[in-house]
């Protein structure tokens, strides 16, 4: 079975079409790029995919699971970090991590054994009792990705979620997308930067609303005969004809 | 999972630094000051005598009428166009004229008369201000023995369940409502809205929590936080008022506790509607208004236009205000109030099931 399954799916709000036909699949474990200019439609799509959004037309099945029909089911199947942070800033760490967990139906030793070890991880044991809001960015968006994870989904859909990150804390948080994807979770993310398009292992490149280029990186850049993604993306997106 | 919910809520909310306040100050406040601006009660009418008989029985009721409090002396004028001069020129607004043959009259016949003029371009006041007028008037008879001075043969009202026609006794119930209603329609609005801006919101969406479950887990903490303020609400109008229900603290309870599921449904279905906490809380205000002036609070419902008293039906806040006077002035018991009773649980369905609807088609 496949983590996600993509055909002809579409969201038209009003006259405008943000997400054309867009067709694709993502095999479980892997790590899938998804990535276009700002307002090419990679958000709404994805929404779509979480079950946030109701698709105009199409047809897209999450962890086997149909969008329009199971979005219950995809819920208790994924994890989702949105472009806005979204820990709650006024509860402590360990009581997001609490809330979060209980939502998905941890149970009381669950709760306790994943708040350590993912403290532990995250180097966080002397902030537990942190409020988040006082947290640097960089450690925000590894907790908000840890939490996302914590009830072991199968996809975790992550939308840019580096924006406004140092390049250290950057790498330090693709070393947690790759041990995720070592765990089996299927990781479908959205970019703006091209080195960490070159970490997934397909990419699919969105432009107005339709997807334009879909494979790996290494065989993407032999097709547009250069060496780094970067032209890639700027030889697709130089077609867009709207702007954000 | 509800009860992770509730817990994130309150730890929210005590850690919240606006809301304390919102639940404490802002009811004292209120209970102490609103009695006092919104009082009906008149005071310092400005009053023109004019006594022709100077004699010590007028002088006596001229004193007795002054010393009641409710008057303030503009002038004593020799003649009565002269008070009529004062009126005119808006210094004084009700004339007291005793005539010259005031006190002979009542000696011999036991009964005289005495003119009250009065400025009825503040209607309220000059209606008022009569009526205070006659009543000490008749107090006088009373007191001297004589069977009549001025009118005496008028109409009486006598107020059965606020004998003194105590304001604040009236306007305390009426405010306890007013704040339950604010705490339910508008700060829970403005808690939603504001995950909804943070966008922690989002993070819930994608979670399999229920719709309704979330809004559940936020009405809870807004009924627990509208019987708190209750509380201190009754305790304060005991402290400051003495004021005591008459009827059974179950009753107002009861009330209250269907009244909040009410409003904060209210609340909650505002939020739906906006994406910021501006357009949240004016449009909750909006309804406000509308709903605390066509309740009866500040204006009796009686004395308004047909056509307002047609849709004062439609407001929630119009049935607990009566509900709450009838408990606290009369001892109404629940069985008095049952019509009163259905219609609240009527709305508390219905801002409920708006709410959970248009969170849903929202989605």
């Amino acid at each position: 079975m496949k983590a996600i399954e993509v055909k002809q799916l579409t969201k038209r709000f009003g006259t405008f079409t943000a997400v054309d036909h867009i067709s694709f699949e993502v095999e479980p474990g892997e790590i899938f790029g998804f990535l276009g200019a700002n307002g090419a439609g990679k958000t709404t799509a994805m929404r779509m995919l979480c079950g946030l959004s109701i698709p105009t037309s199409g047809e897209a099945r999450v962890a086997g699971f149909d969008v329009y029909r199971e979005s219950e089911s995809i819920k208790r199947n994924i994890g989702y970090m949105s472009q806005k942070f979204s820990l709650y800033g006024d509860l402590k760490v360990w009581e997001n991590i609490r809330l979060f967990g209980g939502i998905y139906g941890l149970s009381k030793q669950q709760l306790s054994r994943k708040t350590d070890e993912l403290l532990d991880i995250l180097g966080l044991e002397k902030e537990r009792n942190t409020l988040v809001d006082s947290l640097p960015l960089g450690w925000k968006q590894k907790l908000s990705f840890s939490v996302a994870i914590i009830h072991e989904p199968k996809i975790v859909f992550l939308d840019e979620p580096t924006g406004g990150v140092d390049p250290v804390t950057r790498r330090q948080f693709w070393e947690l997308i790759y041990e995720a994807a070592a765990r089996g979770i299927t990781v479908f993310v959205t970019t703006h930067y091209m080195d960490e398009a070159e970490y997934c292992n397909r990419v699919s490149i969105m432009v107005d609303g339709k997807i334009e280029a879909l494979d790996s990186p290494s065989a993407l850049k032999r097709d547009f005969k250069t060496t780094n993604m970067n032209q890639v993306f700027h030889a697709l997106a130089r077609k867009a004809t709207r702007g954000e | 999972m509800l009860r992770y919910l509730l817990e994130k809520e309150f730890k929210q909310i005590r850690r919240d630094r606006f809301m304390p306040k919102i639940i404490f100050i802002i009811p004292i406040m209120q209970l102490i000051i609103l009695p006092f601006a919104a009082n009906f009660e008149m005071r310092n009418i400005n009053l023109s005598i004019v006594d022709n008989d100077h004699s010590i029985t007028s002088t006596q009721l001229v004193d007795k009428v002054l010393s009641s409090g409710y008057f303030r002396l503009t002038d004593r004028s020799e003649r009565y166009d002269e008070a009529l001069t004062s009126v005119e020129s808006n210094e004084s607004d009700i004339i007291l004229e005793i005539p010259s043959d005031f006190e002979r009259d009542l000696g011999k016949e036991g009964t005289a008369d005495v003119m009250i003029a009065a400025n009825a371009v503040n209607g309220t006041k000059g209606g008022l201000g009569s009526s205070y007028l006659s009543s000490i008037i008749q107090d006088f008879n009373r007191e001297k023995g004589f069977t009549s001075v001025g009118s005496g043969r008028g109409v009486t009202s006598i107020n059965l369940f606020n004998p003194h026609l105590n304001y604040k006794i009236y306007m305390v119930p009426g405010i306890m409502v007013f704040l339950l209603t604010i705490i339910g329609g508008s700060i829970s609005a403005l808690n939603i809205v504001s995950e909804k801006e943070k966008g922690t919101i989002e993070q819930i969406n994608v979670s399999p929590v229920p719709k309704s479950l979330f809004l559940l887990s936020k009405l809870i903490p807004f009924w627990v936080i509208g019987f708190v303020l209750l509380t201190v609400a009754i305790l304060v109008a005991w402290l400051i008022y003495g004021l005591v229900p008459e009827g059974s603290f179950g009753v107002i309870y009861l009330f209250a506790a269907v009244y909040l599921i009410a409003f904060t449904g209210f609340g909650l279905a505002i939020s739906s509607f906006s994406s910021t906490q501006q357009q949240a809380m004016l449009t909750a205000f909006f309804f406000l208004i509308i709903f605390a002036l066509l309740s009866g609070l500040f204006t009796p419902i009686s004395s308004m236009p047909e056509w307002a008293q047609k849709i004062t039906l439609a407001n929630p806040v119009r049935y607990f205000v009566e509900v709450m006077r009838m408990v606290y002035l009369k001892g109404s018991s629940f069985a008095d109030l049952q019509g009163h009773f259905v219609i609240v649980c009527l709305f508390a369905i219905f801002f409920n099931l708006l709410a959970v609807i248009s969170y849903r088609k929202k989605g």
